[in-house]
């Protein structure tokens, strides 16, 4: 039966040694635990003894030793259900477990690695055997553990500088979005500044007129009553305009504000993002698109802001991908198939090749801006490779999925598929 | 002397057209407008222009662009360049390509538009009685 630990064993068995590395072995038999103790410790080891499964288990859970070897032939519970159970453990199924057996049957020793043992050692020991099997599983482990914390680090610092980058294209993104928008702002400013001088100048004129007591003509009154009229409606026009667009801005941004899920037609989300995209003169004037919406609503439960997120992402990658194409040529479809809303976002740019296809959604894979490709330099074109990723895990988040087709030099069409909400609610 | 000079202004915003058209309303040029780089340039080619203002940032072709390819064809023509990015490499290259002047928009004070306007043909006018009086001196030497 499994002991009881509360013992001023326990106390004794944890005492840390970090000098000597740990070995806990495993026998029922008091003279091999004994032959084992002398051949290890004498090649410097630090050994711990269990004399049942039981023990061995509890042990090397609190002792967490750097290599286990395991008798096979116990009883109670054999070596392979001990090895068994500490290989389902989280915490010790990565201590390599070096199985001995008497046995010479073929089978056993498979058994023994089918329960998950890294090695066997043969009976009777050669002390050889014992000290070169130990040597060599636990440079192995040391080399293990070192990689695995390597990787905790790496896993560590790429979450982090993730967290970092998402933050920097976002900020790019903004201060994109800002240029745009103060440059769209200044257009109507321009008029309204000018148009606003121009009236003062003829009120000036008119002004001069009366203080020197002048009639001025009838062809020159109705010169500057024509002139005022043209220039306050110019004006009148600018403020209009630069207040449309003020309000266009506050509704995407209030929409933007929103995090939750709510449901939404997808047809107002592509055209209010195509409406948006249109403050990027090169993307208003210069490609080709061509809109298929959906006659009807397609409703879905998805945050707003996301998915114009995405569908931003589909379409600048989109216009980056026809930058060197003579006549950019896009295609934005969206229909109802199934139970689904579909969403297709074409281009006619240098597509992708299928080495890059299969990599298209890894975080931080990009094919913009490599070091040298030439062409993607000259372009000035940056990716952090993050869009796509980011684009799949918030589509995936409200039940959807990307695919992708693409054909080198022929184009590349984004398909988003996104459940729709039921009929009647 | 002659300041009928013929003056093209290009833009791809309607209403500063339509502003610079109010501006130059009272002035000795005969202004004509476009608001598509690519079009404006293929009238400079056919037609005859002095002076040209251009945007930079149009949809069809960069204002400096345009400013290159005028001063390729005719180095004459005089160009003065307005721009709602007031950047370093705007100005530098503006000037670099043969540029006589910029302004920023909004403009601070049209006035300074017309007024650089007016000081191009001013030297226009003495670049060519310059020319004018070259052109008979090597007629007279000729005979």
């Amino acid at each position: 039966m499994s002991p009881d630990f509360e013992s001023p064993w326990k106390a004794a068995f944890s005492v840390e040694n970090p000098g000597f590395p740990q070995i806990l072995v495993v026998d029922d038999d008091f003279v091999n635990r004994m032959l084992l103790r002398e051949i290890l410790v004498s090649s410097g080891y630090e050994v711990h003894e269990a004399s049942n499964g039981y023990e061995a288990f509890d042990f090397a859970k609190s002792l967490m030793p750097e290599l286990i070897l395991l008798d096979i032939m116990m009883p109670d519970i054999d070596g392979y259900e001990v090895c068994k159970r500490l290989k389902n453990d989280a915490q010790v199924k990565d201590i390599p477990v070096i199985f001995i057996t008497a046995l010479s049957n073929p089978a056993d020793l498979v058994r023994g690695f089918d329960v998950g043992a890294e090695d066997y050692l043969s009976k009777p020991i050669n002390v050889e055997e014992v000290k070169a099997r130990v040597r060599t599983h636990l440079k192995l482990r040391a080399a293990t553990e070192k990689v695995k914390r390597y990787n905790e680090e790496l896993e560590r610092v790429v979450a982090e500088s993730s967290k970092e980058l998402i933050r920097a294209e976002r900020q790019a993104a903004f201060g994109q979005l800002i240029q745009g928008i103060v440059h769209n702002l200044r257009g109507p400013l321009t008029a309204m500044r000018g148009g606003i001088e121009i009236g003062q100048r003829i009120l000036s004129a008119l002004t001069n007129a009366v203080e020197e007591g002048a009639a001025p003509s009838q062809k020159q009154l109705s010169k500057w009553s024509r002139e005022a009229s043209q220039t306050l409606e110019l004006t009148a026009s600018a403020s209009q305009r630069l207040n449309e667009m003020i309000n266009s801005l506050m509704i995407k941004g209030s929409a933007d504000n929103k995090r939750e899920l709510e449901e939404l037609d997808l047809n107002d989300i592509v055209r209010r993002e195509l409406d948006f995209l249109s403050a990027d003169l090169e993307f208003k004037h210069k490609i080709g698109k061509e809109v298929e919406l959906w006659p009807e609503k397609l409703m879905v439960l998805a945050n707003a802001s996301e998915v114009a997120q995405v569908l931003n992402n589909l379409l600048s990658n989109a216009k980056d991908a026809m930058y060197q194409v003579s006549s950019p040529q896009l295609r934005i479809i969206t229909k109802c198939q199934g139970v689904d809303a579909i969403m297709i976002v074409a281009d006619n740019g240098c597509g992708i090749s299928s080495e890059a296809l299969d990599r298209l959604f890894e975080p931080f894979y990009t094919t913009k801006g490599s070091i040298g490709e030439g062409d993607n330099k000259k372009s000035g074109l940056t990716g952090t490779g993050l869009g796509l990723f980011m684009s799949l895990r918030s589509i995936r988040s409200i039940g959807g999925d990307i695919e992708v087709e693409s054909a080198p030099g022929q184009g590349t069409a984004f398909k988003i598929t996104i459940p729709l909400v039921a009929a009647g609610k | 002397m002659d300041v009928n000079y013929k003056l093209l202004i290009v833009d791809d915003d309607a209403q500063v057209l339509n502003l610079l058209e109010l501006a130059f309303m009272d002035s000795p040029y005969q202004v004509s407008t476009c608001n598509d780089p690519v079009k404006a340039y293929q009238r400079i080619e056919n037609e005859h222009f002095d002076i040209v203002i251009t945007d930079i940032q149009m949809p069809q072709m960069d204002g400096l662009t345009l400013l290159r390819k005028i001063k390729n064809f005719n180095g004459m023509i005089q160009v003065l360049i307005m721009t709602a990015h007031m950047t370093i490499n705007n100005t530098l290259n503006a000037f670099r390509y043969g540029a006589v002047d910029i302004f920023f928009k909004p403009f601070e004070n049209l006035d300074e538009l017309l007024q650089a306007t007016d000081n191009i043909a001013l030297r226009l006018n003495r670049v060519h009685s310059i020319l004018n009086k070259l052109v008979e001196e090597e007629g007279r030497n000729a005979k």
